[in-house]
């Protein structure tokens, strides 16, 4: 305020003072002049409050309110500062995400991947879409591998051993310190890499006595070196295959690429188009046999048996017919013998051996893994690579060309046992153990475990404090390979491995550890760059970096090896039925061989076939446990040689009388918090033969105990009943009378229309003429199952891992789960296998079906969920109050409950990290669902927008449709004419589950289809 | 009709009868009042440290999971509100039937009324996830634009038909009161004369009921504007009679889960309460009138009418239980079958068969006279009734959840700790606030029982 101020300005300080008389207002405007707005002291104030007819209840009320006034200002939020980029890289967008192509070695083999990125932070792991060979497959394992990053139990530093406990040193010091005891007589024991540059670096610390805990890749290449001359896993054509025969591999759900293989698989399951036809022969019920068109089931351990009675059938005019060798080998497997040993009938052998014989050179036989895996190496391998030659499909569907690993680095069973009789004797004074974890996976009678005591050195490189570096002098973590340079070389493509941030505590590339430890101070990046320039054909560095691989050589046909049948002199099938209980293991698909057992998501994800989680069980047929009078859940007390433990028991349909398994990957004394203590140690339970593991046919004793043990099951068994028209299979042949004669009916009774397309609904219908309704489409042919798809959900949806306890009350939380069903055709086939047990296995995802007519919109007192103009129903979890009363009246139970605070104070640093920012997190009490990826439907609706586009088919992918590798998922706008989408919904085997009750969901399913072999009289 | 008078006539002068239902107010508790009210107490202390405990811990202590949304809560929900049907059918319906032997009775089952519906309302707030929000439920003004209660929501239609069914239900109660709010005040005038010691305290129990006979003067006029008063809320009390339950069963009617989704359900419901409501009172009055030496004013003739009621009551809700299953076997709908199927020899079976034996087999006892007119006879089938009528909510509730439409979400139900404690508080609040209304006010509406006793000695004498 100045003294300038004249009668013509008006100056008011209060609304009401601009109508007042003339005469006040002068009164005021005298009053302002020359002094401040505000008075300054008390005496002014006072003065001013009489001047202005401020009585002294009012004064009494100003200061009262000044008072309390004064208080308010001391309350306010806590400052949060948040730091800008002071000097932001370039390209770089906050609240942007950005990828970087990369690949992930896992135990079986290379995944790419692209690695999405927020703020600097990985958050989600998706598969390379523009990989020429696996066109972004992946596995449920590739999703759960970003919460290995941000494991709170990982090792943070080096360790050193301090009496009973580790201490934590300093890098410099670990590797002095280690590469002293280097200079002692070493050895050096480790795992197979897929990794050139690993491999090299590694050779430096000495000759490496390399195992593989599952056996897949030891067995496959054991056998083919024996066949063929060098321990090459050759190319598996699935898409090439008209026939498929998988004995005792699981190709479809943990065996070699089983990504790659069900996206090849899967491309060949369209019924119009020509589709491929799967037999698999197996002991237990695996996600593979889960999909086949005829599933014979053996007695544990006897598929080379029954491997070598298909030769002996086969043989007759084939190439190798004249080979006294393989005659001498095949001919005592008549299929009466193998009928015997094996449990099937004579005929099922003979059928499938008539059925084969058609596919001379258009099939392919796989097999082996751990639950093949005998006292022999590679003894089914070798009949499996016979077989192959015999039905010429050597060169075919089998091929050197771009083989998934050529000369995989592996040791025989000969050094591994050499090695633990020399630590033995004393004669090792530094063991080098690195990446694998043989005091839990090597059998007990190996004696792995007490040769380790008289080694003095034990140098352990890993990342976490399993069971054998709890037992380790010195601990030396390895970062994630997020956080790390490597490469890897499998399919004829070499990939490049790149951190996307840097390491998240005091770890060492193990391309560095290797370097250092040997007095080479090259940096990772730079060992990659060299191996780069060695393996990746001239292409150049930036180009490799920026599409995660160069493409060494191709897939196709070529590459055909020569069977030298000499090999099958070693192979010792059994002749003669076994007595006994015989044990398979087996791996899980979500825990693998074990390594990532500290990560709750890979113990929530429901096993694909018995949907446990959180344990695992000893699988039991059906008649042995109606002779035992044996329940699922009931404790059977296993004994094994030296080794016993009690498990819950699980029947399991679909095996053979006599015959168990159990998973791997399980009971580890020592991994984290999570993992530790989970289940039984089926490792334990292998036999041990100078070396040579077994993990399948394992003679055990069973006792029942007469306790019981909870198992958590998100899907538990029930007597069949109503599950009309959810599940729908036909025969091909059926489909194929139906698109001749344009009958839809023939695959699915026509319920879709409820009261003749007539039932009203109470309120009026969505109305979508402009814009957007999304529809997703899932092909039930394709879909193998294999959970894939549920743990994209949880990584890209920010669902908790609830635990075991949990689960056992019903409440998981994962917003897509896949239902199994065990179907039979029709009674009589039921009855026929009342013994064996034997039914189709059905799977069926289902998530939120976003119906027109949702159940669960009208019931919320609050409004919480709604309909959106896109054809979403959506969930506000901000105005839900959970009365839970849209879960109750949602019929397809796919709505998701918080009944505990599940984050808040919940998380263990660094976890927080592995959410994604563009999915709120779920407070306790309310509702949660999926939302169709809501939150990609808005990126790319913000990006069309932008440019000023409609949003092209296809753009948005659901993170399930994403993660599929088989290509079951379609997902777009029906409001367009030619979507991808809309081709399907209008597809003759599409269907609607539940359509009677007339919800209209906005998910449709397609018919499964199966190619049965023709039945013979 | 002459007969019925001799039946009901108590022949007693005004101030002997006084005399004897004030009793329990003026007298100090006896030892058995104060154990059932310690008892009750212990109990209501237990369910709402719970309710605390769930408030703190989250939904989660309770055994509710996916699909079985709805427990315990719900089930005691139905199962109160049911118990509070019979007081308003009592004073309202009976009351403009000209019921004369209601008037023994209508005051505790008025009582017993408010204190269900009291405990019954706890449910719904505690079984929602966040119950601090609750207020979103109500339709008032606010600040979120569009956000607003979602009329299509039975929980909504619930929550109107509650409050109004409450509102209603206690000016009544409290209506019918007055005058014995009177007597009171009258009587405690008198006592404060005389009286020396706990003069305080009879100096706050007469202010009490002074305040609360709202200067009631006795006089003809009075008289006549609340015998026109009365029946004016009687009749707008009795539809809400039958709104109540017809709205709380549209929470399952409405939906499309198998075993819920009934057309039947409305009547049902309305008749299963009434059978629940009225045992409920029977069980009451048969521990009242024992107890406080009423068996004067509660005669074997009005047990013997309830017990009538229970038995057509009973044979309506048996009615409803066949043209469920005929519905379900006629339907055509697999699923539908299934659901009743389920019930009869699911893994809940047992509660089925209980449900039956209850509330289906035991009424038929009452055909007989002997039996009806058999204190000790009537006492069990009370409660049995109201044993069945909770398992009937059970069955309704929990069954029909845990197996619906896609067998892979079936799942059970196992009641934790905490399901139980919440339950036996709730009976701890209802008995709670019981036996304070036996202390505090008549349990029997002095006022309609003089003047039927008089307008019976007009008659007569």
């Amino acid at each position: 305020m100045s003294n300038e101020t004249t009668a013509q300005t008006k100056v008011f300080r209060s609304f009401e003072e601009v109508g007042a008389t003339p005469e006040e207002a002068q009164q005021d405007l005298a009053l302002w002049n020359g002094k401040s707005e505000f008075p300054s002291n008390i005496e002014e104030m006072i003065e001013r409050g009489v001047n202005a007819n401020l009585d002294r209840k009012s004064f009494l009320t100003f200061m009262g309110a000044s008072i309390s006034m004064a208080t308010l200002a001391a309350c306010r939020e806590p400052v949060e500062k948040i730091v800008p980029y002071v000097d932001r890289p370039m390209e770089y967008q906050p609240g942007q995400a950005r990828y970087f192509a990369s690949t992930r070695i896992s135990s079986r083999g290379i995944t790419p991947i692209l690695v999405k990125t927020r703020e600097g932070k990985p958050i989600k792991i998706e598969g390379l879409a523009d990989h020429p060979l696996f066109k972004g497959a992946t596995t449920a394992d590739t999703f759960a591998s970003i919460w290995d990053l941000y494991d709170p139990d990982r090792v943070k530093s080096p360790l050193k051993k301090d009496g009973s406990s580790f201490k934590s040193v300093k890098w410099d010091e670990a590797i002095a310190e280690a590469a002293a005891a280097l200079k002692a007589k070493t050895r050096v024991i480790a795992s197979p890499t897929f990794s050139p540059a690993e491999e090299g670096a590694r050779a430096r610390l000495g000759a490496a006595v390399v195992y593989d805990a599952t056996g897949t890749l030891s067995e496959v290449a054991a056998g083919n070196k024996a066949s063929f001359g060098s321990a090459t896993i050759p190319a598996h054509r699935f898409d090439e295959a008209d026939a498929i025969l998988a004995i005792e591999a699981d190709f479809l759900g943990t065996w070699l690429a089983s990504d790659l293989y069900t996206k090849q698989f899967a491309s060949r399951r369209d019924p119009a188009g020509k589709m491929n036809q799967l037999f698999v022969a197996e002991s237990a019920m695996s996600l593979t046999g889960s999909n086949a068109d005829r599933r014979l089931a053996l007695v544990a351990g006897t598929h080379t048996t029954f491997a070598l009675g298909l030769a002996n059938l086969l043989l007759p005019g084939s190439a190798l017919a004249g080979d006294g060798n393989v005659r001498g080998a095949v001919q005592a497997f008549t299929p009466a013998v193998v009928a015997k040993v094996t449990g099937l009938d004579e005929k099922q052998i003979i059928e499938l051996a008539e059925d084969l014989k058609k596919f001379k050179g258009k099939s392919l036989v796989v097999g082996g893994g751990v639950n093949a895996r005998t006292n022999v190496a590679g003894e089914l391998q070798i009949a499996v690579n016979l077989l192959n030659a015999i039905l010429a499909n050597e060169g075919k569907t089998v091929s050197t060309k771009a083989a998934l690993k050529a000369n995989l680095e592996i040791s025989d069973a000969a050094k591994l046992d050499a090695l633990i009789a020399d630590m033995k004797a004393g004669k090792v004074e530094t063991l080098v153990i690195d990446r694998c974890n043989p005091v839990y996976e090597l059998p007990v009678a190996s004696g792995f475990s007490e040769a380790l005591k008289s080694v003095k050195n034990v140098i352990f490189i890993g990342d976490h404090l399993n069971d054998t570096a709890v037992l380790a002098t010195q601990v030396l973590p390895v970062s994630h390979f997020l956080e790390a340079w490597s490469d890897a070389s499998a399919h004829g493509v070499y990939g490049i491995v790149q951190p996307v941030i840097r390491p998240l505590s005091d770890t060492m590339p193990v391309l560095e550890i290797y370097g250092r430890l040997t007095g080479n101070n090259t940096s990772a990046y730079e060992q990659v760059k060299k191996s780069h320039a060695a393996n990746a054909r001239g292409q150049a560095w930036n180009s490799t970096l920026a599409s995660g691989f160069a493409v060494v050589e191709q897939q196709g046909a070529g590459g055909a090896r020569a069977f030298r049948s000499a090999a099958l002199k070693d192979v010792k099938a059994p002749l003669e039925a076994q007595v006994g209980y015989r044990l398979n293991l087996i791996e899980s698909v979500g825990l693998g061989d074990g390594a990532g057992a500290n990560i709750s998501f890979r113990h929530e994800l429901p096993d694909p076939v018995t949907k446990i989680t959180w344990d695992n069980v000893l699988l039991i047929s059906p008649a042995d446990a109606k002779t035992l009078k044996i329940k699922t859940q009931d404790l059977l007390r296993v004994n094994a040689g030296k080794v016993t433990f009690e498990i819950p028991a699980f029947v399991q349909p679909g095996m053979r009388r006599g015959s168990l398994a159990l998973a791997i990957g399980f009971g580890q004394s020592h991994i984290g918090q999570v993992g530790a203590g989970v289940g039984q140690n089926g490792y334990a339970l292998q036999t041990y033969n100078a070396g040579q593991i077994g993990s399948s046919g394992i003679s055990i004793t069973l006792e029942k105990i007469g306790k019981y043990d909870m198992l958590a099951s998100t899907q538990r068994h029930y007597e069949f009943a109503v599950i009309r028209g959810l599940a729908r299979q036909v025969d091909l042949k059926t489909f194929e009378k139906a698109a001749r004669e344009k009958k839809p009916e023939l695959l699915h009774e026509h319920e879709e229309k409820p009261f003749g397309g007539k039932a009203k609904g109470l309120y009026e219908k969505h109305n979508y003429e402009e814009g957007y309704r999304w529809n997703l489409n899932i092909d039930l042919n394709k879909c193998t199952g294999c959970s894939s798809c549920v743990m994209a959900c949880y990584s890209e949806n920010n669902i908790p891992a609830v635990g075991k306890s949990e689960i056992n009350r019903g409440r998981e939380m994962s917003w897509l789960r896949i239902d199994r069903y065990y179907i039979y055709e029709n009674d009589a086939a039921e009855k026929a296998d009342a013994d064996l047990v034997n039914p189709d296995v059905f799977f069926q995802p289902v998530m939120c079906q976003h119906c027109e007519n949702a159940p669960c919109e009208n019931v919320c007192p609050v409004g919480a969920t709604g309909h959106s103009s896109d054809g979403l129903n959506y969930m506000s979890y901000n105005r839900c109050i959970g009365t839970r009363y849209c879960s109750n009246n949602c019929p397809y139970k796919v709505r998701r409950y918080n009944w505990f605070e599940n984050w808040e104070n919940k998380l263990r640093d660094p976890q927080q990290y592995a959410l994604n920012p563009d999915v709120t997190v779920r407070s306790r009490g309310v509702i949660e669902k999926c939302s169709f990826c809501q939150q990609r439907i808005a990126e790319k609706r913000q990006l069309s927008k932008v440019e000023g586009r409609a949003i092209r088919d296809g753009e948005i992918q659901t993170a399930c449709q994403q993660a599929c590798s088989a290509g079951a998922i379609t997902f777009g706008n029906i409001n367009s004419a030619d979507t991808q989408v809309k081709k399907a919904n209008d597809n003759m085997r599409t269907y609607k589950i539940l359509a009677q009750i007339n919800v209209e969901p906005s998910v449709k399913y397609m018919v499964r289809v199966k190619n049965r072999p023709e039945a013979k009289a | 009709m002459a007969t019925e008078k001799n039946i009901y006539h108590i022949g007693k002068p005004f101030a002997a009868m006084d005399d004897d239902v004030m009793r329990p107010i003026e007298a100090f508790p006896t030892k058995l009042w104060w154990g059932a009210f310690g008892i009750s107490l212990m109990a209501a202390v237990l369910g709402v440290s719970t309710i605390l405990y769930s408030f703190f811990v989250g939904l989660g202590v309770f055994a509710i999971n996916n699909p079985v949304g709805w427990g315990f809560f719900i089930v005691n929900f139905v199962f109160w509100v049911g118990i509070g049907h019979a007081g308003t059918l009592i004073s309202a319906i009976l009351f403009l039937f000209r019921q004369k032997w209601r008037t023994s009775i209508n005051r505790a089952a008025e009582a017993m009324t408010i204190f269900a519906v009291i405990v019954a309302a706890i449910f719904p707030l505690i079984h929602i996830g966040r119950p601090w929000f609750v207020y979103w439920a109500f339709p008032y003004p606010n600040e979120r634009g569009p956000l607003w209660a979602n009329f299509r929501s039975p929980l909504l239609w619930d929550l109107f038909a509650i409050s109004t069914y409450f509102s209603v239900s206690l000016i009544f109660w409290y209506m019918g009161l007055v005058p014995d709010f009177a007597t009171l005040r009258d009587r405690f005038e008198r006592y404060k004369a005389n009286s020396k010691i706990g003069k305080f305290l009879l100096e706050m129990k007469s202010l009490a009921y002074k305040v609360m006979a709202i200067g009631w003067v006795g006089s003809a006029k009075t008289w006549h504007h609340y015998e026109k008063m009365v029946m004016i809320l009687s009749a707008l009390a009795t539809p809400l009679v039958l709104s109540v339950h017809t709205i709380v069963s549209f929470d399952f009617a409405t939906s499309v889960i198998p075993g819920w989704h009934a057309t039947i359900f409305p009547p049902y419901f309305v008749a299963g309460a009434i059978y629940s409501g009225f045992a409920m009172v029977m069980t009451l009055m048969i521990i009242t009138r024992e107890v406080f030496k009423l068996k004067e004013y509660i005669t074997i003739k009005h047990l013997e009418n309830m017990a009538i009621v229970i038995l057509v009551t009973g044979m309506m809700v048996s009615f409803a239980y066949t043209v469920e299953f005929v519905m379900a076997a006629y339907s055509a709908s697999h699923n539908e079958q299934y659901a009743f199927i389920n019930r009869m020899t699911g893994p809940f079976a047992w509660a089925f068969w209980i449900m039956f034996t209850c509330n289906v087999v035991s009424p038929h006892f009452l055909w007989f006279k002997k039996l009806r007119t058999n204190i000790k006879v009537l006492f069990v089938i009370s409660i049995v009734v109201n044993i069945g009528m909770w398992f009937e909510r059970f069955v309704i509730v929990i069954i029909s959840l845990h197996r619906d439409y896609l067998p892979s979400s079936w799942d059970s139900y196992d009641p934790t700790w905490a399901d139980y404690a919440v339950m036996i508080g709730s009976f701890g609040i209802f008995f709670t606030l019981f036996l304070m209304f036996i202390r505090t006010i008549p349990s029997i509406a002095l006022a309609e029982v003089k003047a039927d006793e008089a307008n019976a000695s007009l008659s007569h004498h």
